[in-house]
């Protein structure tokens, strides 16, 4: 085990954490872009931010809201309407606490992340349905921490919104962020999403219109096999083709210097922005 | 079909009378306000104005407009979005440029360029980048300040943001105004950053690089094309070089690949309109990368380098470097190619570096041995001008070895520059003398010349405005008169050609005079010619220019004022007017050739008893005394006949003086 990563910790203390949770980080760092000794200093900024908790729940959990600050402060994701989304698609669930694992797997996606990865990760935070229902469902369950209840809400979910496609179990209800198993994005959403991108610009502008029409413009552009809604496929496709268009309903990744800023203070090789 | 009108009509009353007869349609233009087509690349305001009021205008003008409508109004989000679906449209279009233009879309691109949203800046300088090579948008944008603001991007961390604001301030380079702009904000020693990359990445092929590096290879290549931009005015290029562009650019010229080579060499070519570049190209080794560059088969590396070379080729170790670099093969490859006729800035470009390389015996040779007379004989059909200019220049070179005299003649050359001294164009006016004066010197050529008219129309441009035509027309003139067959007789068929060539007398500048006085030294060696010229006054002429100190000019002058002496009273006249002391000072001069005209023409002056009163009072006779030891036949014989005619004087004088 190498020496302190951390002048700040005590290194005594740095040292139990690390060893006691050095196993599962071997297991987390298959799945991240970082090497074992990325891992490690990520880990160790997990546990100072733990460490600030007013009351930490465990020792491998950080509470929701303390890892938003962090994504505010460190990597500059100011947006909190599309911060609610971002949590829902980075951990899937509903507890107010981030597990290590999640926390490896979100730095992995934003500080090194393939397009593929963050094409998938920016179209499920698109594709949230923002039906009350649901939104009361998901406090439902965000109180539910147990499996068993799973099934419970979803049957209770599924009954309610009939939209639901019969190919999703509610046993999976926890593995799919997409609420209502649409696995599109209707016009609606994008709506949703766009809403407040454009603003009054003279007395007689009608934003309703003008968005109504942008987003007919959004969804031509990206609507490969012209079906009237942009499903994965669509998505996957016009991204790939023009990787600007990754972000186009909302910044939901960090900006690339705050990107940058942040992987200078802990790793030594970042490479040229 | 009435004017201005565009927009055609179909009628078919033109008649079906008859059946089985082919129908007869009649198309007309029909009436409409509207002027010019959308493609047109004459953009005046009036034609867009009333362009917009007619239905020609497609769809996507109307549709881009109304994205940028959406960038006004939207946050980063929807600039984005419109941002991308922006660069769908192809915008190197006028209509789509002029779309942008026109709704305010510049003012916001510039906007875009101050925000920090790295997203919005690399979008916006990507639009930017296709749209400024249109005129107007670039002088649009740069009275929007997008100078500084791209200045200042240069230094952002991100490198594609280096990249595409590097292309932008190329293409907005193309105005004065944009450059001095970049020189005042700080932009040039950004740009020479950029192109600092290491050695290895320039030689290794594309495809062993990873995507890091390439990078770095377009950062370079974005460097270089702006600096070339920049280098059209002379205070960049004052300023690049003290910012030490040079080693970076002998650094860059050693790659590999062409698209980094091309602005690279680019860019050199146009700095080396500046005599420390020139030098430089020598210190630093640039000539054997650069004749590498030559040898490779794209036209548009070819034709920098041959700028190149045509620049630094005025310095003699330049020179030399160039042509052991095996320069000469390539250039004379290129100039023989027919495919390359067609492309007159390679053609021109070519020639003029062979005219130039061709300065030297040495070349000389190489370029015979490579047959290149003939090859340029063939160039003088060419329509272009500068090709022409710089294949008489080359030709003239070659021509002062002998044997090329004959190649240049048995090619047919002789009746092709001929023609061409009716051309107005000057520069070519300065060569095709010189090409017909060394020809001249050798027999079947001069007659050749003589056939053809030749020396009238040398002679001809006696009269044209330019001083160096009038110079090296003249210098022309003294082999023709003197090898030309019956040449006094040619010369008085002239009609008004010894009072022109006396009137240049009056010239006031000093290589006008010379050629002048040398080819005046000729024409009088016929006497009735000298009758001529005595009767235009040349006499008090030449007297006039005694007091010159210009030594080239001595040279000449003494020689003509020697053979102006044989007639009439020219001798007293001269002695009359003073030019006797002067002459005698020229005997000061350090120039061999001074010493030996001045001796000529004091020799023929010594036959007037007076003068040589003038002379020996002016005190020749010391000078006189070690001339005649000179290893110089002419001067020798000159000395020592003026001598010999002072000795005589003063022998007849002082038997005068016994007899009473």
């Amino acid at each position: 085990m190498s020496a302190s990563l951390d002048s700040n910790l005590d290194p005594m203390e740095e040292i139990r954490f690390r060893k006691k949770h050095g196993a599962m980080w071997m297991e987390i760092q298959k799945d991240t872009h970082f090497s074992f000794d990325e891992l490690e200093q990520i880990m160790v900024i997990f546990f100072k931010i733990q460490k600030r908790d007013e009351k930490p729940a465990a020792s491998d959990l950080i509470s929701r809201a303390h890892f938003r600050d962090v994504l505010h402060t460190g990597l500059g994701m100011t947006d909190s309407y599309m911060m609610e989304r971002v949590m829902v698609a980075l951990d899937r669930g509903t507890s107010p606490f981030v597990t290590m694992a999640t926390f490896a797997k979100a730095m992995s996606l934003y500080l090194r992340g393939s397009l593929e990865e963050r094409i998938s990760y920016a179209f499920t935070v698109k594709n949230q349905k923002l039906c009350k229902l649901t939104w009361s469902c998901w406090f439902f369950q965000s109180r539910q921490r147990q499996a068993n209840d799973w099934i419970e809400v979803g049957t209770i979910l599924y009954a309610h919104c009939p939209r639901l496609t019969p190919l999703w179990p509610p046993c999976k209800l926890n593995q799919c962020y997409d609420l209502l198993g649409e696995g599109y994005l209707r016009r609606e959403t994008m709506y949703q999403c766009m809403k407040k991108s454009i603003a009054k610009a003279s007395r007689d502008d009608d934003v309703e219109e003008a968005v109504k029409e942008f987003v007919d413009i959004m969804l031509k552009r990206m609507d490969v096999d012209v079906d009237g809604v942009i499903n994965f496929d669509d998505f996957h496709t016009s991204v790939t083709k023009t990787p600007s268009l990754l972000e186009s309903l909302g910044y939901c990744l960090p900006e690339r210097p705050a990107v940058y800023a942040f992987l200078g203070t802990w790793c030594p090789n970042w490479g040229k922005m | 079909m009435a004017d201005g009108d565009n927009v055609s009509t179909f009628s078919a009353d033109g008649g079906q009378d008859t059946v089985g007869l082919p129908r007869i349609v009649m198309v007309t233009e029909g009436d409409d306000n509207s002027a010019s087509s959308p493609s047109s690349t004459s953009s005046s305001e009036d034609n867009w104005a009333d362009l917009i009021k007619s239905t020609e205008i497609p769809p996507e003008y109307w549709h881009i407009q109304k994205l940028v409508k959406y960038m006004k109004a939207g946050n980063q989000t929807a600039t984005m979005v419109a941002l991308s679906c922006l660069k769908d449209h192809d915008l190197t279009v006028e209509v789509n440029q002029r779309a942008i233009q026109e709704i305010g879309g510049l003012e916001l691109l510039v906007n875009l360029l101050e925000t920090r949203d790295l997203c919005c800046i690399v979008g916006g300088l990507a639009v930017l980048r296709d749209i400024t090579p249109n005129m107007e948008i670039r002088k649009k944008v740069t009275d929007l300040g997008a100078i500084p603001l791209l200045v200042g991007l240069l230094s952002d961390p991100a490198r594609d943001v280096q990249i595409l604001a590097a292309e932008t301030i190329a293409n907005l380079g193309k105005i004065r105004k944009s450059r001095k702009f970049c020189r005042k904000f700080g932009g040039l020693p950004k740009l020479i950053d950029l192109l600092d990359i290491k050695d290895k990445y320039l030689v290794t092929p594309r495809e062993e690089l990873n995507q890091d590096e390439l990078q770095f290879l377009d950062i370079a290549r974005a460097g270089a094309k702006a600096l070339w931009s920049m280098s059209s005015s002379q205070r960049n290029r004052e300023a690049m070089r003290k910012y030490g562009m040079i080693p970076l650019i002998a650094r860059m010229l050693k790659t590999i690949h062409l698209d980094v080579a091309v602005p690279a060499v680019g860019l050199l070519q146009m700095c080396a309109n500046e005599t420390s570049f020139q030098l430089a190209i020598q210190t630093e080794k640039m000539v054997k990368d650069l004749i590498k560059h030559l040898a490779n088969d794209d036209k548009d590396l070819k034709t920098y380098c041959s700028l190149a070379i045509f620049k630094c080729a005025n310095d003699p170790i330049t020179r030399d470097m160039i042509r052991e670099a095996g320069a000469l093969e390539y250039l004379v490859e290129a100039a023989q190619d027919s495919t390359n006729r067609a492309n007159k800035p390679l053609l021109a470009a070519v020639t003029g570096a062979l005219w130039k390389c061709a300065n030297s015996d040495a070349s000389v040779r190489k370029l015979d041995n490579l047959g290149a007379v003939p090859i340029l004989v063939r160039l003088l059909d060419d329509e272009n001008d500068g090709v022409l200019t710089n294949v008489a220049g080359a030709l003239a070179e070659c021509a002062k070895y002998p044997p090329n005299r004959d190649k240049i003649r048995s090619s047919g050359g002789i009746p092709m520059l001929i023609h061409h001294l009716n051309n107005t164009y000057k520069p070519l006016l300065e060569n095709v003398p010189l090409v017909l004066m060394e020809c001249a010197k050798e027999q079947n050529c001069m007659s050749e010349i003589d056939e053809l008219d030749g020396v009238r129309l040398v002679w001809s441009l006696l009269k044209n405005d330019s001083k160096k035509v009038q110079t090296n027309a003249a210098l022309a003139l003294s082999p023709c008169v003197q090898n030309a067959a019956d040449s006094g007789e040619m010369v008085r068929s002239f009609v008004g050609a010894l009072e022109l060539t006396v009137d240049l007398l009056d010239s006031d500048d000093h290589n006008v005079l010379s050629a002048v006085c040398a080819a005046i030294a000729t024409i009088a060696k016929d006497n009735e010619n000298l009758a001529v010229i005595s009767d235009h006054g040349v006499v008090g002429k030449l007297s006039k220019l005694v007091s010159t100190t210009d030594d080239h000019l001595r040279a000449n002058l003494g020689v003509a004022i020697a053979y102006c002496c044989d007639w009439a009273q020219n001798r007293q006249e001269f002695g009359k007017r003073g030019a006797i002391t002067p002459l005698v000072n020229y005997m000061t001069s350090r120039d061999p050739n001074v010493h030996r005209s001045t001796a000529l023409a004091l020799y023929h002056l010594s036959f007037y008893s007076v003068n040589c009163v003038t002379m020996h009072a002016a005190g020749v006779v010391q000078f006189l005394l070690e001339t005649i030891g000179s290893k110089d036949p002419i001067l020798q014989e000159a000395s020592a006949g003026c001598l010999c005619n002072i000795r005589k004087l003063a022998l007849a004088t002082e038997k005068v003086k016994l007899k009473q």
